[in-house]
């Protein structure tokens, strides 16, 4: 599918249900029933992490647009770890990944602003937050153990780095 | 941060763009304590995040570089603000935070006029500015801050049993201001038992690369 007609796919997946959802507000809105019936600070909790996302995920692509490399991994770090802690949060509240894509979408509407990157964008629609999680690897090796790392393990570190 | 995982972004392949940098980048390495990568909570009103800056290289914002304003009025100021007032550092604000912010049981008070609150605060905090507490004994607006902190006008003076037990701070350990809130505060009668003095202050926070709170923004 042409990158244009997959954003396209992408609005209106998104659209109709932040429409539907304006609609009935606070009521049972269509796939937001379980984030409707949480603490006001757990929907505040789980707001803050998917606007982050929103944020990081911007500032990621602004990034890499300005051929910023120190900026591109300083936003698609913290895009990771902000969407580990919304995922997180959603397993100890207890709802579905569907629910809380959908509550990662609608800031993403909302608060997102130009096209959406490509990896944002897959032939069901809009990426979930598990999909931005899995957008990072860990390389096959890790140094682990060396004279410095011990140093710096321990709380210490070297006058020259 | 060669313990810490390496991460490649796959994002690259999915940007759609041509830069392409030869890039990794690192989990979160830059821990509160060994055991906290980050603290979270709620005081009622908003969630806030306390975190430290990730980036190795960061350093302290150029405001608070300085190291030698004129004193008087920037003084070193002592350990103790009070006597019976506790001094306490990060970690113990941030269980203050846990066990009386979010519980509404306390309040973390910037002392610092508004115009410093503004421009960046720990998150949390509610900004009662050290004038408001000058002249305890003939400063009209000082009876409805003390009614907010819950305490009681009597017809000998405050009851307050029920206040809420507070944490003040300032700039730093130069800043003179929310010790002198603190004191005025004992001499209308706060319990000392009630009051903890973050002599760190912005300062402190900001060396260590935690989070700031600029109200107005989520």
């Amino acid at each position: 599918m042409p990158n244009a007609l997959k954003y396209l796919a992408v609005l209106v997946a998104l659209i109709v249900p932040v429409s539907a959802s304006a609609q009935s507000q606070a009521a049972n809105v269509a796939g937001l029933e379980g984030y409707s019936q949480l603490a006001e600070k757990d929907q505040r909790r789980l707001d803050f992490y998917a606007e982050k996302i929103v944020t990081e995920i911007q500032a990621t692509v602004e990034a890499n647009q300005n051929g910023d490399a120190t900026g591109f991994n300083k936003h698609g770090t913290a895009m990771k770890s902000t969407a580990e802690r919304f995922l997180v949060a959603v397993e100890k509240l207890g709802l579905q990944e569907n629910e809380a894509n959908l509550i990662f979408h609608r800031h993403l509407i909302t608060s997102y602003s130009g096209p959406l990157p490509a990896f944002m964008v897959t032939d069901t629609g809009p990426a979930g937050v598990k999909d931005l999680v899995a957008l990072m690897v860990a390389p096959p090796e890790t140094s682990q153990g060396n004279y410095v790392d011990s140093i710096r393990s321990a709380g210490g570190e070297l006058l020259d780095q | 941060m060669p313990l810490a995982k390496r991460f490649i972004f796959r994002v690259l392949a999915g940007l759609g763009v041509t830069a392409v940098f030869a890039t990794s980048a690192a989990a979160q390495d830059v821990f509160i304590t060994q055991d906290l990568p980050f603290f979270e909570f709620d005081n009622g009103i908003e969630f806030h995040v306390i975190e430290r800056e990730q980036d190795n290289d960061a350093v302290i914002p150029e405001a608070f570089a300085k190291t030698s304003r004129p004193c008087p009025p920037f003084c070193i100021q002592p350990m103790v603000a009070s006597p019976g007032v506790e001094t306490i550092g990060e970690l113990e604000l941030l269980a203050f935070l846990e066990d009386h912010v979010q519980n509404e049981t306390g309040a973390l008070i910037d002392a610092r006029i508004e115009t410093w609150y503004q421009s960046g605060t720990i998150p949390g905090s509610i900004n009662l500015a050290f004038n408001l507490f000058e002249n305890p004994e003939n400063n009209p607006f000082l009876i409805p801050v003390l009614q907010l902190l819950g305490g009681v006008q009597t017809g000998e003076g405050w009851d307050f049993t029920d206040a809420k037990e507070l944490a003040l701070f300032c700039n730093g350990p130069w800043c003179g201001q929310s010790p002198r809130a603190i004191r005025n505060l004992v001499s209308v009668g706060y319990p000392p038992e009630k009051l903890r003095y973050y002599r760190g202050g912005m300062q402190a926070w900001l060396a260590l690369g935690l989070s700031v709170h600029v109200p107005g923004t989520s």
